[in-house]
């Protein structure tokens, strides 16, 4: 039985790149629509997404036989309970289940925010974002600690949430001038394991249009 | 059964949310009721991350972050379900329950400013509540359908601490009706018994809020 499987998404949304990864590792088919961005920087919201998402306005949406799921990480605890028969996200245990949400909670609460703090700002300004920046991801490799993924040994739900932030990592980096892989050398290690899985390097963001993309905020709003 | 241990602090609604699921589900368990302005060192233990309420503690491993202790509670004691069975419906009861975590900061601004800053909250606001309404709820009588659900409980403090926020505020946000649906949803919310025997007690909850509200308009001017 053929389902149709839609997702509304931007190839530099880390957010979407969360699907995109998710629905690799299942194997699912699915037709991809990348929402326009206007200079580079503003999203042009279709009148697909209005509809599919009238609360947020945001991508990704996932739409499964019409219906739409919103919010990355709920789209991808669907896709994990719809398509259950491979490649499990989310732990069946109680605990580390709980354990697997807490951290991609901590991503989503505390990575991408950071990351703007430092190329939202310039200079001096910089340094506050910077800092906890590193040390959230220090905090991240202490739950990593000697495995290969967050998920043990293959991608979890706490994987699929934080690789596709690493490539936003060269624009935090290039933007805050200092080096992310010398003060958490495991977490890079970990990005680059990742990226040699078959699901991966086609569903993440390029880092280049990330950049430019960062560019061309700080440009439109002052910074630079 | 192993023990369960909620630590949490009256009146915060993010306690009161794992106080309700427990409850609800019928789970016993031992409250800890901690000082926010001094917090013990076992609670610093279990949730070292974030040093905050509510922690749950089943069998001495920590969770912490309320959603996140409610699917735990969820999965682990399945018994009277806060959430459906069907997969679609179990990712919207997540959206509005997501809505509701989003969305607190607004509410918060509400309640901890004035001036201009507290008009632009005010205009948010009512933005969420109208979009809880007439999107959110729709004709149920629960976001959970029949019976109370995750999202119930993720937005459950807005059918008690709301009107305490108002008055020590001295602003009203929500009127009747303005969003009848909402207003119908709290009344039902509070009569429902694991509920209603479980809210803190009015004054001294207005007390609190009065010198939060203080402190927090005096911290803004300096």
């Amino acid at each position: 039985m053929a389902e149709a499987v839609v997702l509304l998404d931007l190839s530099i949304s880390p957010f979407g790149s969360r699907v995109r990864i998710a629905l690799a590792e299942k194997g699912i088919e699915y037709e991809y629509k990348e929402e326009e961005l206007k200079d580079k920087s503003i999203l042009n919201k279709s009148s697909l997404l209005l509809q599919m998402n009238p609360v947020h306005k945001k991508i990704p949406v996932l739409i499964h036989n019409g219906k739409p799921i919103c919010e990355s990480l709920i789209i991808v605890q669907y896709i994990d309970e719809v398509w259950n028969d491979k490649s499990p996200l989310l732990p069946s245990d109680p605990y580390e289940r709980a354990q697997a949400m807490f951290w991609a909670d901590f991503v989503d609460k505390k990575i991408f925010d950071c990351g703007k703090k430092i190329w939202m700002n310039k200079g001096e300004e910089q340094e506050p974002g910077k800092k906890e920046l590193i040390e959230c991801l220090k905090l991240l490799e202490g739950e990593l600690g000697e495995k290969p993924y967050f998920g043990g040994d293959n991608l979890g739900f706490v994987d699929v949430a934080l690789l596709p932030l690493h490539s936003w990592f060269y624009a935090y980096e290039t933007c805050g001038n200092f080096s992310i892989e010398a003060e958490c050398p495991k977490l890079v290690a970990w990005a680059k394991r990742c990226m040699e899985k078959e699901s991966v390097p086609n569903s993440l963001p390029n880092q280049n249009l990330v950049y430019d993309y960062v560019l061309q905020v700080r440009k439109r709003t002052g910074v630079e | 059964m192993e023990e369960v241990k909620l630590f949490g602090a009256t009146p915060s609604p993010f306690s009161y949310r794992v106080i309700w699921a427990l409850k609800l589900k019928g789970i016993p368990y031992e409250y800890v009721e901690e000082d926010l302005s001094n917090k013990s060192a076992l609670l610093l233990q279990y949730n070292p991350v974030h040093k905050k309420i509510p922690v749950l503690v089943h069998g001495g491993k920590p969770i912490a972050e309320s959603i996140i202790i409610l699917e735990y509670i969820e999965q682990t004691w399945p018994q009277n379900p806060l959430l459906p069975k069907e997969a679609y419906e179990r990712a919207q009861a997540r959206f509005w329950t997501k809505f509701a975590e989003d969305k607190s900061l607004t509410f918060y601004a509400f309640f901890r400013s004035d001036g201009e800053e507290h008009e632009k909250a005010i205009k948010d606001a009512l933005e969420v509540l109208r979009i809880l309404e007439e999107q959110g709820l729709g004709e149920k009588k629960f976001f959970g359908g029949d019976t109370v659900g995750l999202a119930d409980i993720a937005w459950g403090w807005m059918a008690y601490w709301l009107g305490v926020m108002e008055e020590v505020v001295g602003k009203k946000l929500f009127e009747a009706h303005a969003f009848p649906r909402l207003h119908e949803w709290m009344e039902n919310f509070k009569k429902v018994p694991a509920i209603k025997e479980n809210l803190p007690e009015r004054n001294g909850m207005l007390a609190h809020f009065k010198r939060q509200r203080e402190i927090l308009i005096a911290s803004s001017i300096s």
